[in-house]
């Protein structure tokens, strides 16, 4: 008697998937139906159809076995279908009977991810990671949400893991990778990920744009400057990358070249704000004979917000 | 039984995967931490001009100070700024702190890395410190007639400060305390950073005050919660500060608790004036932790990160923009 009661204290504990093991054996043949014609309609996209025949089929009370697949087709469906606390409400029923199932745990992870509930993502990517540590979606969610919550070292240490787990094959991730140690200043981290990625891939722009940019964060402008030329060759808008030398030939102290990078711009945008901007700090505009009050409010009209703070600080 | 012994099986061996299905393995949509290039104008213009002032001395760019404020455990939510002020390249010339804010900023101001700071609230429960408050026994104050001698907190500055003088810091640093004969606010810029920074910490009405030269100083927070002062005294042009304040929540159930509480609600008071004096002001969402709550340091730790991660490009724009006032455009 006592092992009994001993026995029936453990299962509460795991109630749920136990308590489906044993007593939802067997199929209902009509909900076995009814599901395959959810999974049809799921398989073509008709999300908004899919959601009406499970609705129907939960009703019915099937057996666990098919309730636990008709969630998974339930949330993904409310996701396709934009519905997100919908799906976050079905993946955290699914969860609360399933604790351990990785679908649900990851789908759960990111909803929560992508509505920037990072904390709470980063708590599943974890348990996650308890079941697998090598699932490489949760090394790479865990790795984000840290990032986002400005743990960078944390961040760093998951990203690490990734790249590992792809055999550093992955060039997007190794872009997100040095990303990751350029916000940590590791300067020559950065440049000997973009060195590996320049022999797999030259022609990607994306490597010299991050190579200038862990130039600049370290002040060495020089270096910075030819690999945004290198840039902007490959690159297809060009206008960021030439806005960015503009300014740092301004920091040199060389008004020609500042001025040419600022005249390439304004060739196809003359009312281009941020290039006056610089053009102003560079004594251009000033030369002229309008008052610089003057100046600078046309330069404020339509200035974005950081631009417009500096501005109307120059003009007090 | 053999129902038992069936069940037992299930609990143990229960597969974890009863229903697998397929695991959809789509990547984590477009939301990325980082972008390859500047996103916006604005980003553009604070990165770049931020290289130049992360990378020059004065008088290239203004002469930064960091004011970290007296809360107890909260107060080691300043590691966590320190930390993100770090990452992002954020100069530092000078460190002033009150109570625990005087712990922390005296190590980083020693050399120590944040790394190793954070790792002291990882380890605090071990440390022990909070023994010296946990110890402390209201009846046992009334009997002696003395106030108690922190043991724990004068084991861990002495063993982390050893010698050291203000002079041989790495980055100079000043810190904050009273003289309880005279009310006066002293703040310490030289001799031995042990001794000052024990004052600093030290609890009036519970601790017995740290004689030094003739004074018999307690904590700085009843004077000065967050020591701007002591910052533009080092020679600051520019100062964050980094505030760890506390709320008032419950009803204290004894009166060593009251007592935190008044100290608490008086840094308060003291943190509106103080704040106004600041160019630039981060707030840690520490306010439900206690003084004496130890055991949260590392929780604190992580919320002076998260918050000063939220907040990290405001102030750097805010320090672009003095750099822009105090130069012309043309100089820059």
């Amino acid at each position: 008697m006592r092992i009994f009661v001993l026995t029936c204290l453990l299962l509460i504990g795991n109630f749920s998937c136990v308590f489906s093991f044993i007593f939802g054996s067997g199929s209902d043949a009509e909900s076995e139906t009814m599901l395959q014609k959810a999974q049809e309609n799921f398989a073509s996209g008709e999300c908004a159809k899919t959601v009406e025949i499970i609705l129907a089929l939960l009703d019915k009370k099937p057996p666990s076995a098919l309730k636990i697949q008709a969630y998974k087709y339930l949330g993904q469906c409310y996701e396709r279908l934009n519905l997100t606390d919908r799906a976050l409400g079905v993946y955290q029923l699914a969860n609360t009977l399933c604790p351990d199932n990785e679908v649900f745990l990851l789908s759960l992870a990111k909803l929560y991810y992508s509505a920037g509930f990072f904390e709470k993502s980063k708590d599943l990517f974890h348990a996650l990671l308890a079941l697998n540590p090598e699932n490489l979606e949760a090394n790479i969610g865990l790795a984000r949400a840290y990032a986002f919550l400005g743990f960078l070292s944390r961040a760093k240490e998951f990203y690490g893991a990734s790249v590992k787990l792809t055999g550093y094959k992955d060039k997007s991730l190794l872009k997100e990778y040095s990303l990751c140690l350029l916000k940590q200043r590791d300067f020559d981290g950065v440049i000997r990920q973009m060195k590996t990625l320049q022999i797999m891939d030259p022609d990607d722009g994306d490597i010299y744009l991050i190579f200038s940019r862990a130039y600049i964060d370290s002040g060495n402008y020089e270096k910075a400057l030819d690999y945004l030329t290198l840039g902007e060759s490959i690159a297809g808008d060009k206008r960021r990358i030439r806005l960015s030398k503009a300014l740092i030939w301004h920091l040199l102290g060389n008004r020609e070249k500042c001025l040419a990078e600022t005249n390439k711009i304004l060739k196809e945008n003359p009312a281009d704000n941020s290039v006056l901007f610089v053009k102003y700090l560079a004594g251009f505009e000033k030369r002229k004979a309008k008052p610089e009050a003057e100046v600078l409010n046309k330069i404020l009209e339509n200035a974005t917000p950081f631009v417009a703070e500096m501005i109307e600080r120059l003009k007090k | 039984m053999k129902i038992s012994i069936f069940c037992i099986f299930l609990v143990f061996f229960q597969p974890l995967q009863l229903f697998p299905g397929n695991a959809d393995l789509k990547t984590i949509g477009d939301i990325r931490p980082f972008s390859v290039f500047f996103e916006t104008d604005d980003e553009l213009f604070r990165e770049v001009l931020w290289s130049k002032i992360a990378n020059s001395k004065p008088p290239e760019r203004p002469k930064i100070g960091i004011a970290l404020s007296g809360g107890g455990a909260r107060g080691f939510a300043h590691a966590g700024v320190l930390e993100v002020l770090n990452y992002s390249g954020f100069p530092v010339d000078f460190v002033s702190g009150t109570s625990m804010g005087a712990v922390v900023g005296g190590l980083y101001s020693l050399g120590m890395s944040v790394e190793d700071i954070r790792k002291f609230s990882k380890k605090t429960a071990s440390l022990r410190v909070s023994r010296d408050f946990r110890g402390i026994k209201f009846i046992s104050l009334l009997i002696s007639d003395k106030l108690l001698s922190p043991t724990y907190i004068t084991q861990f500055i002495e063993t982390n400060f050893g010698n050291a003088e203000f002079e041989s810091l790495k980055k100079p640093f000043a810190c904050v305390a009273m003289d309880l004969k005279t009310g006066e606010k002293i703040i310490f810029r030289e001799g031995p950073v042990a001794a000052a920074v024990r004052a600093s910490v030290n609890l009036p009405g519970i601790f017995a005050p740290v004689e030094y030269r003739h004074r018999y100083l307690v904590d700085g927070g009843v004077v000065d919660f967050i020591p701007v002062d002591a910052a533009k005294l080092l020679g600051a042009e520019w100062i964050l500060s980094s505030v760890t304040e506390g709320e008032v929540r419950d009803i204290p159930d004894n009166v060593f608790m009251a007592l935190l509480q008044v100290i608490d609600i008086r840094g308060a008071m003291l943190a509106k004036a103080a704040e106004k004096e600041s160019d630039f002001i981060v707030k840690p969402n520490v306010k439900d932790i206690k003084v004496a709550d130890f055991e949260r340091c590392e929780e604190a730790g992580e919320r002076g990160i998260m918050e000063t991660a939220r907040i990290i490009n405001k102030a750097k724009e805010s320090l672009i923009i003095y750099w822009f006032a105090k130069k012309s455009a043309e100089k820059l």
